[in-house]
Parts: structure tokens; C-alpha cells; sequence
């Protein structure tokens, strides 16, 4: 793991483009009097592993939507490699879902038979290694896999590909603790490391160990951003640490509107 | 890339529709050998049944048709499927065409299907033969009215999917109760384009003798009258069209504004 880290600092300290891969401009998003967003500014530079946290319903997968053109902002804008959201960057980014986003009566094969038709940057080959590797029959169909096995499988065929960008939107949420190690390495394993990785997580302990840089997210706003060893530093405790008190210190400073 | 798309969506709804056709298909065949057969009672009752049940298939197929594509449209678009539906490197004027393609190839070849089976079992090929041989006689043809009429048919229902499209695309740009404005779009398209339709038709009869006859005459002859028939019924063909054509447009539009994917 130290090893695959070092690597990947070295490939990015060589990285010579400086904008930014994916940007959020003064982008909100409501819903009638609900907002969801407000006014949020974010850079996820190139070939960086950033995470995304927050408690749940802070707006990390409203963030994450709006840059797979799933949500469309309420105000401002969201750039990929400085242009809007649209084809060529669908072509770019390898997205994972908190949810079951697969035909579920399709079998293994046939889900890994799709990506391949309409992405050109997947793997087949690769994917089928994966699939051995977390033993998954090619053949089951995917309505009568347990969920942990579904995420498995759609985590296979988002790795596979070779983007620029993959966002994972809680990756490790439905499998069990013991998996989630492998998990996080099988994925720093195969994706490509000049590639940036967006990961939103409320799973801070099992994944920041991976991290570059972190945003904290809280009622539709980012309130803190900074590189991840420089916040470990300065604050003298693990990132998963230093987000249970910060976000207990919010509690306790939000009034009670009750 | 549109190809894919339509194969796909072929694909999922031929999995279970499929299933439907063979058993249609299957019924016709028993009604038909049991046919040549009926002196046993057993065999008589098999024949029957499997005339009713081919033929009730077929109407319960037509339908079928019709909700599969709208459940199928809004599952892809704004259901979970949907994460991977606006993910992929396509533009949503390929999603929207292959839906509306794969959409209409199923409409047509459940229709041909219910024709066939209602030819089979309900009609027979020998009365079928006989009502050729008759509107021959008169200078007309069994195939150009038979044409004609399935196109209709089939202008009609596809305008009926295109309506749970725009309905399901409009429906969805509100942020509360989707499914409830997605029928209440539909349904105001379908009954705002089936008005217009009658306030058109109602507008040339005023400048058609022939037209007016048809709609407003109590005269036997008029209403035998094939030829102002099928004026009419090519005029509402090209209503139907227009309004299907523009139906498309409207949806693309709304499409092109984005989704909010719940």
C-alpha cells in the first residue's frame, strides 16, 4: 500500500497541466425553498485522490450528480477540464453510484459485454480478472446476487475502464468491514494513477489513509478543504478524528430549531 | 452508438415479451391443427380454448406493448437505471431516438401479431379469402384497406406512447409527486391532440362535400361510400403523424434541458 502511494505521488509530481479536472463555480441547487448546495467553489485537481465527506445528507452525492449530468445546478457551473458537463466528458469519467444502477436481468457477462460496447476504454480483460479475483460467476444473474456482490460488480466494471476521473460515491457502503480492505486496495490497484479519484464517503477510518487532499461538506456547504497530511498535522489527530469533532462542535454551535 | 441503444432495448423487453409471442403463436398452431379435428370433444374443447386464449393474448399483448415501453422509458430516464442511462457517452437525442425506434418496432410487430391471430381464430382465412373476392368485385383491395387501416392503428397507439413520453419528460421537471404530473402531461396531450384532431376534421367537412357526408349524413350510401372513407381516414393518418412528429420535438426540447434524477 506505502509503495502504491509513493508511486502515485511521484507520477503527479510530474504532472504539468494545473487546471482543474473537475469544478464546481458558485454552483447551487434547490429544490423549490429547499436548498441543497449553496454557493460551492471546488477544484479536484489532476492525479489526486480527494475524499469528499460528510455526515449523511450533507450533499456530497447532489455534488457528485451534478457532474455526471444527472442534476442540473440551480445557479453556476460545473467544468470538466474547463468545459461543461456533456459527452466528452461522460467519455472521461467513471462513475459509481451508491445504488444498483444495472439492468438487474442481465447476467455478469452480458453487464460486462455492455460497458465494453459503449465505452472504449474498457478493460475486458481485466474486468474478467476482477470478476475471478471476487469471485463473481459470469454467468449469475445480477437480480440474484446479494448486494454486497453487486457492488462488487459494478465497482469491477467502473475500475476497468481507463478514465481520467472516477468518482466513487460511497464505494465501501455495503460491504462488510473485512472486505473493505481489499476492496480499497483492489481499487488502488487498478486504476490509473495519473487518473484523479474523487471519493465521497461517511466511511472516513477505512479510506483516508488513501487520501490526497479532503473537503468536509456540511448542510450544502464545503467548510473545510485542505491537503490530508497537512490537516493531520496542523490538527495533530487522524482526519476521522478531526471530522468527529469538528462536526460535533457544529452540533453544538447550530441552534436548535426545534 | 444509437444502434447499441436500440439493441438493448430491444433485448430487455424482448426477454419477457418474447415469451408472450411464443405462446400466441403456439395457441394459433394447436386452434389451427385441432381444427382439422373436432369430432372429439377433448380435441373441440382444446380447439376452442386455445382460440380464445391466442386471441385474448393478443389484445392483453397490444397493450402490453404500450405500457412496457412507458415503464421501460421511465425506469431508463428517471429510475435507478438512469445513473447509467445519462452516464453513458451518448447525447439525449440518441436516448430519446432509440427509445421512440425500439418503441415503434415493438408496436408494429405486436400488431402484426394481433392481426395474424385474430385472422386465425376469430375471422378465418377462408372468410377472409371470401371478403377479398367481394371488395374485388366492387374495384376495391383487401391489401390497400387492410394497409391502411394498420397504419392507422398503428399511428394511433404510437401517438399514444409518444403521449406517456412527453407526459413522463414534463411530468419529471417537478420536483414533487413525478408520476402524478407525468399522467396528468399525458393525458392533457392526449386529450388536447385528439381535439384538435376533431376541430381539423370538422374544418375540412366544411369545405369537402364528400367529408360531410360521411360525418354528418344519415344516408346508407354515403356511409358505404369506401373511397370518402378513406380520404378521411388518410387525413387523420397525416393529423396523427404531424402531431407525433411534433410530440418528438417537444420531448428532445424538454430532454435537452436536463434531468433531475431523484
Amino acid at each position: 500500500m506505502t509503495n502504491h502511494k509513493t508511486k502515485i505521488k511521484e507520477s503527479k509530481s510530474t504532472s504539468v497541466n494545473k487546471t482543474p479536472l473537475l469544478e464546481y463555480r458558485d454552483v447551487s441547487k434547490s429544490y423549490g425553498d429547499k436548498t441543497v448546495l449553496e454557493n460551492i467553489n471546488l477544484k479536484i485537481p489532476r492525479g489526486r485522490i480527494v475524499g469528499l465527506l460528510g455526515k449523511n445528507g450533507a450533499g456530497k452525492t447532489t455534488l457528485i450528480k451534478l457532474a455526471n449530468d444527472l442534476l442540473q445546478p440551480t445557479n453556476g457551473e460545473v467544468l470538466f477540464d474547463n468545459k461543461p458537463i456533456s459527452i466528452e466528458s461522460k467519455r472521461k469519467i467513471s462513475y459509481l453510484p451508491e445504488l444498483t444502477y444495472l439492468d438487474k436481468t442481465m447476467k455478469v457477462h452480458e453487464a460486462v459485454a455492455f460497458f465494453a460496447e459503449f465505452y472504449h476504454d474498457f478493460d475486458i480483460d481485466k474486468a474478467k480478472e476482477l470478476a475471478k479475483i471476487l469471485d463473481l460467476d459470469l454467468n449469475k444473474k445480477i437480480i440474484k446476487m446479494s448486494k454486497g456482490m453487486q457492488e462488487k460488480l459494478q465497482l469491477i466494471l467502473v475500475i476497468s475502464r481507463k478514465a481520467d476521473l472516477y468518482i466513487l460515491d460511497e464505494p465501501l457502503g455495503g460491504i462488510d468491514p473485512a472486505t473493505r480492505d481489499f476492496i480499497l486496495d483492489t481499487i488502488l490497484s487498478n486504476f490509473d494513477t495519473n487518473a484523479s479519484l474523487l471519493i465521497s464517503t461517511h466511511l472516513i477510518a477505512d479510506i483516508e489513509r488513501i487520501l490526497d487532499e479532503v473537503f468536509f461538506i456540511d448542510d450544502g456547504k464545503v467548510v473545510l478543504e485542505s491537503e490530508a497530511d497537512t490537516l493531520r498535522q496542523k490538527e495533530h489527530g487522524s482526519i476521522d478524528e478531526i471530522f468527529r469533532k469538528r462536526f460535533r462542535s457544529y452540533s453544538a454551535m447550530k441552534p436548535n430549531h426545534t | 452508438m444509437l444502434a447499441k441503444l436500440i439493441k438493448y432495448d430491444l433485448k430487455y423487453v424482448y426477454k419477457v415479451l418474447g415469451i408472450y409471442y411464443l405462446i400466441m403463436i403456439l395457441g394459433v398452431i394447436i386452434f389451427l391443427i385441432t381444427d382439422l379435428n373436432q369430432t372429439n370433444g377433448i380435441i373441440e374443447f382444446i380447439h376452442h380454448f386455445a382460440g380464445g386464449a391466442s386471441f385474448g393474448l393478443s389484445i392483453g399483448l397490444f397493450f402490453n406493448a404500450i405500457t412496457r415501453s412507458w415503464a421501460r422509458f421511465q425506469k431508463n430516464f428517471y429510475g435507478d437505471e438512469s445513473y447509467l442511462t445519462h452516464t453513458l457517452p451518448v447525447t439525449k437525442q440518441q436516448l430519446l431516438l432509440s427509445k421512440t425506434i425500439s418503441s415503434l418496432i415493438v408496436l408494429i410487430l405486436s400488431l402484426i401479431l394481433l392481426i395474424f391471430c385474430t385472422i386465425a381464430t376469430q375471422i378465418g382465412f377462408d372468410t377472409f379469402g371470401e371478403l377479398n373476392s367481394m371488395l374485388e368485385s366492387q374495384g376495391h383491395s383487401l391489401f390497400n384497406i387492410g394497409m391502411l387501416l394498420f397504419i392507422t392503428l398503428a399511428l394511433q397507439q404510437f401517438f399514444v406512447i409518444e403521449c406517456g413520453f412527453s407526459g413522463i419528460l414534463i411530468g419529471h421537471r417537478k420536483n414533487d409527486r413525478r408520476g402524478m404530473w407525468s399522467w396528468i402531461a399525458g393525458g392533457g396531450i392526449y386529450v388536447v391532440a385528439n381535439l384538435l384532431i376533431v376541430a381539423v376534421t370538422l374544418i375540412w367537412s366544411l369545405f369537402d362535400s364528400n367529408v360531410h357526408n360521411l360525418i354528418f349524413s344519415d344516408s346508407s350510401a354515403d356511409l358505404h361510400n369506401i373511397i370518402s372513407m378513406q380520404k378521411i381516414i388518410v387525413g387523420i393518418d397525416i393529423a396523427y403523424f404531424i402531431i407525433i412528429v411534433g410530440l418528438y420535438f417537444l420531448s428532445q426540447k424538454t430532454l435537452e434541458r436536463g434531468v433531475d434524477v431523484e
